[in-house]
């Protein structure tokens, strides 16, 4: 399969930016053709794959129950080693776009860890997206289908929009017992929720990377595995930025959450590993 | 915070329809033609308006699944099947002995009584809105309306009866061959009966609350008290985290601290999940105010109850989800909370005759 052209960014039919971009649920597909690459969402720490629902040994000692884990991801592109980007649809398995262009990843619900983008062969250097969603879309959830109902258990109170990032965990100390809710205390265990959002029009979604040489041929998807290290999840959640300069939602879980979303362009967050 | 709440009111309001104007649409339209037709005994009909605020748009009709589109006669065959002791093996015990209509269709005893007196082990939920469900039971199990209506038919502590004895019983009723034959093109089967229960049960639609009223943009509809809870629901209480705007419930799974050492293990029971131990289902709040007694085991007796369950942070087993925590709200609060959990409750649904036998 040959692909067509799609090199650079702001292709017609992507998502698009800023508060007036609206968001069609059925989206004109960027390419008709290309190749398959699927990629399979997974949450490492300490460098060790997640057992989602289980205990898991924290560096410091002590455990980690995940309980809850999703994420958005929306306007992916391509890069290639010149840093020209090639935009691209997620697709569903027949190869049509998504419905709103936007993936919802639940650690908890095995089919949705696995999405595919329809990309033109070639080389390149990795992977960019959206960690949430694109300001088109992040409003207005009230009569939208998946996965921007309300059963996405990603929305926020209005005139906020959607949660691009939900984590919850019950963190055990090494002594036992369980830790308090102390998200961005600067404590030592990681924090027991994080809630990413954004405002439309003012808190954007980050756009985050994922590097590794990638070889896109016309014939069997590539299959890759991109890895979310919850380690520097937790480090962005923590970083000692005042974030007092917006009024958001009440909660600590919600200021962990937007130290991640400020910190989230300059974390190596997502790890492309061979399937 | 006040500025961006009364923002979030201008923005709300314009996206959500009046599920009353559009029901009298679809009344009004069938007036002119079919109903015209329609003798004295046709029933009123099931299958009409759309989706309440806060659920995928659309109308009615089209929440069945493609193997089983959501008719009329399905949905009326449905109707009488849930009223329909012959399905369980006593003949005492209908669908609807367990969930009454004035409560939303939920159960008012604490936990259900089945056959022979045998009491269940959870309070039995309220049947509202379920066409948007995503799962079904307190712990999930059933991924569908049709797999959830056969369990309870089949259960020992509810109706304990064979679903292939509830078939031979309605094939030997000619009026129910007859319903059967029009709503699927066949003879009662274990499939089309569980179909067509669940067909019923999507047509249990509520959409028509105060609070309904005020995102549809009547700043009357909710009083000071209702509105200042709204302010906590949606704020410093919390509630949002799992009960989103509109929809008020998220579909997901939450230990909310009802769980104690020993008690009921919730989603973990299926899943043997150490992490989902204490789990069930967010429920949703329409008509909550008449849906006591409440959380999966029935444990708390009043709304007022349910707020201090919270505020407290819930019983401290350290198996609870995080965001459950203490919440230090004050005594106006707690009771401004319980007068915006009260304009959730849908009058028109509650005693709406077309649910009735």
């Amino acid at each position: 399969m040959a692909g067509l052209s799609g090199a650079g960014g702001g292709a017609a039919g992507s998502a698009g930016g800023g508060a007036t971009a609206i968001c069609p649920e059925e989206r004109v597909p960027l390419r008709s053709t290309g190749a398959l690459v699927e990629l399979l969402t997974e949450l490492t720490l300490n460098g060790n794959p997640v057992e989602f629902g289980e205990p898991n040994p924290l560096a410091g000692g002590g455990t980690l129950l995940p309980l809850d884990f999703r994420f958005y991801v929306s306007a992916v592109s391509m890069m290639r080693a010149d840093d020209t980007i090639v935009d691209v649809d997620i697709v569903t398995e027949a190869g049509a776009p998504v419905p709103y262009g936007v993936h919802l990843v639940n650690i908890d619900d095995a089919p949705s860890r696995r999405f595919r983008l329809l990309v033109p062969p070639g080389s390149y250097s990795g992977i960019a997206f959206t960690l949430g969603l694109e300001d088109g879309c992040n409003s207005d959830f009230s009569q939208r289908n998946p996965p921007l109902s309300a059963a996405s258990a990603m929305t926020w109170p209005v005139p906020f929009g959607f949660l691009f990032l939900r984590y919850e965990g019950n963190v055990m100390p090494p002594s036992g017992g369980a830790v308090p809710p102390d998200a961005g205390t600067g404590a030592s265990l990681p924090p027991s929720s994080i809630h990413m959002g954004g405002l439309p029009g003012t808190l954007l979604a980050p756009k985050v990377e994922a590097r590794a040489a990638l070889s896109v041929g016309e014939g069997a998807p590539l299959n890759v595995r991109l890895a979310l290290d919850l380690d520097a999840v937790f480090a962005g959640a923590t970083a000692p930025l005042d974030v007092g300069d917006v009024t958001l939602p009440p909660g600590d879980e919600v200021v962990a959450g937007e130290r991640l979303r400020r910190s989230a362009p300059e974390l190596m967050l997502f790890t492309l590993l061979s399937p | 915070m006040s500025e961006l709440r009364r923002a979030g009111r201008l923005l709300r309001a314009p996206p959500f329809g009046s599920l009353h104007l559009v029901a009298a649409i679809a009344l009004g339209g069938a007036g002119c033609g079919d109903d015209d037709r329609r003798s004295p005994s046709t029933p009123e009909p099931l299958v009409i308006g759309s989706a309440p605020a806060g659920f995928p748009a659309g109308p009615v009709s089209k929440t069945g699944p493609a193997d089983n589109a959501l008719t009329e006669a399905r949905a009326q065959l449905g109707k009488r099947l849930f009223f329909e002791r012959r399905l369980s093996r006593t003949s005492e015990i209908a669908c609807a002995s367990c969930h009454d209509q004035q409560h939303a269709f939920a159960d008012p005893r604490r936990v259900s009584i089945g056959v022979d007196g045998r009491t269940g082990t959870r309070n039995a939920p309220a049947l509202v809105n379920l066409a948007w469900g995503q799962s079904f039971f307190w712990d999930g199990r059933a991924p569908s309306l049709e797999e959830q209506a056969g369990m309870p038919i089949e259960d020992p502590l509810e109706m304990d009866l064979p679903l292939a004895t509830a078939v031979e019983r309605l094939a030997g009723d000619p009026h129910y061959v007859e319903e059967f034959r029009r709503a699927y093109d066949a003879a009662p089967s274990e499939e089309t009966l569980r179909k067509a229960l669940a067909s019923f049960v999507r047509t249990l639609v509520s959409g028509d609350t105060a609070y309904d009223r005020y995102l549809a943009g009547d700043s009357t509809a909710l009083d000071a008290p209702a509105l200042r809870g709204e302010a906590v629901f949606f704020g410093n209480g919390g509630c949002f985290h799992c009960h989103p705007p509109g929809a008020l419930t998220n579909e997901g799974f939450f230990n909310n601290g009802t769980f104690v050492e020993g008690g009921d293990a919730g989603r973990q029971s299926l899943t043997g999940r150490t992490g989902d131990l204490g789990k069930f289902k967010v429920a949703g709040l329409r008509n909550v105010a008449v849906s006591a007694p409440y959380m999966h085991d029935g444990s708390l007796e009043t709304l007022e109850d349910v707020v201090e369950h919270y505020d407290r942070g819930g019983l401290g087993d350290p198996s609870t989800d995080p965001q459950i925590e203490e919440l230090a709200l004050s005594a106006d609060e707690k009771r401004d909370l319980v007068a915006f959990l009260h304009a959730l409750t849908d009058d028109a649904f509650l005693s709406d005759p077309r649910f009735q036998p």
